[in-house]
């Protein structure tokens, strides 16, 4: 799929630092930006104007009070890609209260995301997650964006088959069980490859094998491994986990065509 | 007792009460000498051992040995146990460690003093298992970061759920059963133990800070500022918000449903299995996963334990030593300092439950009999009880399953580590608790 409009959505506190991302995505993929203010100050608006003016970036800007008239305006727009400002917060706190970008969560779910950490400046590297579940159209979108806006694309894929581990370890001695699962790691692995070169032909990639349960897993991952950017496929499970759980940015790009 | 008599008249053994008497104190004497003696057995195969052996022998019989185990106080570390394995697994307890590390900034004796305090607050208004369980995990975390022995640190902090404990109806199982049999309410508790606990924990924190400090245990491992920085600020935490969330929902729903239990007429017990299965139920996690933490040597520990010392109930040693302690109360005065340290001796060897269950039967007959007032008696036998709790690792259920869990962690406590850390703590709560208690007395009359 192509991107062709993207809707950068800043609510109640504007992000100079994600708002340059957005720039820079929308230079790079030749899109149109919409940049939606919720409840900010003309400043803020002045500040964009001047900031954008002379570059290649075609723009509007459009300011709310109610947040029901930007959903629909988003709804109207029908973009191929919305950016929104995750806050960082307390994970303590967390518990108890939702982010504004998770409030809008419902309206924008039937587009793709990217839900930029309010402290990140630049995505620099990114991962892009599959599992034998996911579309060869998902691949293929979050590839080809990855490509365009980084270059070098990384896969992950997370096994988690606890339910088999668990028999496995019971029923065999610790080697025989490693050997098992060592075995179904390899299998699990050779249909993702396959899925992913049909996806991408012979275009070049990095596939990674991580243990673990993905919605926590592959954060920890990209932590350590610097990586400050996850794609995940719009039908993935345990979604909003993936989002609360975040302390990386995060894309989520629909899974098929029909979600178009 | 049928078949089990035979048992021992196979082997043509005249099978009279007083044999079955003192087959039970030895065979109680046997099985605690064989969980002292750790080096050579397993606490748990030795307190299985034990109750089996009762069964086998015809001490106890099947129906009577599963009366004798505490349903109440199996469910609850079950339901508890699962709860907490959610907790766990959604990162709850490395985020509380987290927050713990950036606010004590490391610092052992801070460390100390904050979880000891915690916990004894907890305690008071949670059963202490729970508290243990929930305590126990984030300080394995964060002493290990910090390169200090976790197990000082967990006997702490299990001393101070049991101190902590002593203050409310609902805040240790010896408390519910006086406040059963003795029909006293939340606020007699209050009134009557709560002060006093209070300077008791106080003191008993004083005593266990010079312990360790004497040890050598609050001397900071990492002295390098930088390295202690980067450890406070940098460690990323796995975490699972929504399923932090459902548990926390659930474990808050169980706690008000504690605080309510006695209007409900349900058991702790009967609460926390009910929630569990409630939170496996909403969370879709893997029970299979989730019941791999529960401590299920522990359990099987208790399920022994409950059955030796049903052996002696059933052979009728606990009411001999009940009356011989009667006998010797003749004043409410000298009962609470005769009768407070004998429970706190006995609390110490045995657990808690079943010695002030059959306390409690011994005070209602001299409540019918005595010519005074016998609240005070009451008073101390749940002080008694709760802080005698602390002397061994055996002593009290959250000192056996903090042990059951710090083994899983790979750092055993050993019955005599506990043993020299608990005995000062215990024999001065103790002395400053019946003091109080009879000065209190003393001062503003029975």
């Amino acid at each position: 799929m192509t991107f062709q409009k993207i809707i950068f959505i800043q609510m109640e506190k504007f992000n100079e630092k994600n708002f340059n991302i957005s720039q820079c995505i929308a230079g790079k993929l030749e899109a149109e930006l919409l940049i939606f203010l919720y409840k900010l100050s003309g400043d803020v608006l002045t500040f964009i104007e001047e900031k954008l003016k002379g570059t290649n970036i075609k723009y509007r800007i459009k300011s709310f009070d109610d947040l029901k008239s930007l959903k629909a305006t988003i709804n109207k727009e029908n973009p191929d890609l919305v950016i929104l400002t995750e806050e960082k917060i307390n994970p303590l706190k967390h518990i108890f209260t939702h982010t504004n970008a998770e409030k809008l969560l419902k309206t924008i779910e039937k587009y793709n995301v990217i839900f930029l950490q309010e402290d990140e400046d630049n995505i620099q590297k990114a991962l892009i997650y599959v599992n034998k579940e996911v579309s060869e159209f998902y691949i293929k979108t979050a590839y080809e964006f990855v490509k365009k806006i980084i270059g070098e694309v990384t896969f992950v894929y997370s096994f988690y088959e606890d339910f088999y581990e668990l028999t496995i370890r019971k029923t065999h001695t610790e080697e025989e069980a490693e050997e098992i699962i060592e075995a179904m790691i390899e299998e699990k692995e050779k249909e993702i490859v396959r899925k992913i070169e049909n996806a991408v032909q012979n275009q070049p990639y990095h596939l990674i094998t991580i243990l673990g349960e993905p919605k926590k897993e592959i954060n920890l991952f990209a932590i350590e491994r610097g990586f400050n950017f996850i794609i995940v496929n719009s039908k993935v499970k345990d979604k909003t986990a993936f989002i609360e759980n975040l302390q990386v940015s995060l894309g989520i790009f629909l899974d098929n065509k029909e979600e178009e | 007792m049928g078949e089990h008599q035979s048992l021992l008249a196979v082997f043509g053994i005249n099978v009279t009460h007083q044999l079955l008497y003192w087959l039970s104190i030895l065979l109680f004497v046997g099985t605690y000498t064989m969980i002292i003696l750790e080096k050579y057995f397993h606490r748990v195969a030795a307190a299985l051992f034990g109750g089996t052996l009762a069964i086998f022998l015809g001490l106890i019989t099947p129906k009577e040995a599963w009366e004798a185990i505490d349903h109440n106080t199996i469910f609850l570390l079950i339901g508890m146990m699962v709860i907490v394995s959610v907790l766990i697994e959604s990162g709850f307890f490395s985020i509380l460690s987290a927050q713990a590390l950036r606010i004590t900034k490391g610092e052992p004796l801070k460390i100390l003093l904050t979880f000891t305090f915690l916990t004894a607050f907890l305690s008071a208004f949670l059963d202490n298992v729970t508290t243990v369980l929930f305590m126990v995990p984030i300080l394995i975390s964060l002493t290990t970061k910090l390169k200090l022995k976790p197990v000082p640190y967990i006997i702490a902090t299990v001393l101070a759920s049991n101190i902590g404990g002593t203050a409310t109806l609902i805040g240790d199982p010896p408390n519910i059963i006086i406040g059963s049999l003795g029909h006293f309410t939340f606020n007699d508790f209050i009134i009557n133990l709560a002060p006093i606990v209070i300077v008791t924990h106080v003191v008993g924190t004083i005593v266990f800070t010079l312990f360790m400090k004497i040890k050598g245990d609050l001397t900071p491992k990492i002295t390098d500022p930088k390295e202690l920085e980067k450890i406070i600020t940098d460690h990323p935490v796995e975490y699972d918000i929504v399923l932090m969330r459902k548990g926390l929902i659930v474990f808050g729903a169980t706690v008000l449903l504690f605080f309510l239990h006695h209007t409900l007429h349900l058991e702790a017990g009967t609460i926390a299995l009910f929630m569990a299965s409630v939170l496996l139920l909403w969370s879709k996690e893997n029970p299979e996963k989730v019941f791999e933490r529960v401590e299920w040597t522990t359990l099987t520990f208790f399920l022994g334990l409950f059955i030796v010392i049903g052996a002696l109930e059933s052979t009728g040693v606990f009411e001999t030593v009940a009356h011989y302690v009667a006998d010797v109360i003749k004043d409410p005065m000298s009962g609470i300092l005769i009768l407070g340290s004998l429970s706190a001796i006995i609390s110490g060897i045995v657990d808690n439950i079943p010695f002030t269950m059959a306390m409690s039967y011994v005070l209602i007959d001299l409540g019918k009999e005595a010519t005074f007032n016998t609240e005070p008696l009451w008073w101390a036998l749940a002080l008694g009880a709760c802080l005698g709790g602390n002397l061994t690792i055996i002593g009290a259920s959250a000192n056996v399953v903090a042990a059951g869990l710090s083994e899983r962690e790979g750092y055993p406590i050993k019955f005599w580590d506990f043993v020299k850390a608990g005995t000062p703590v215990t024999v001065i709560t103790v002395i400053v608790a019946l003091g109080l208690l009879w000065l209190k007395y003393a001062i503003f009359g029975i």
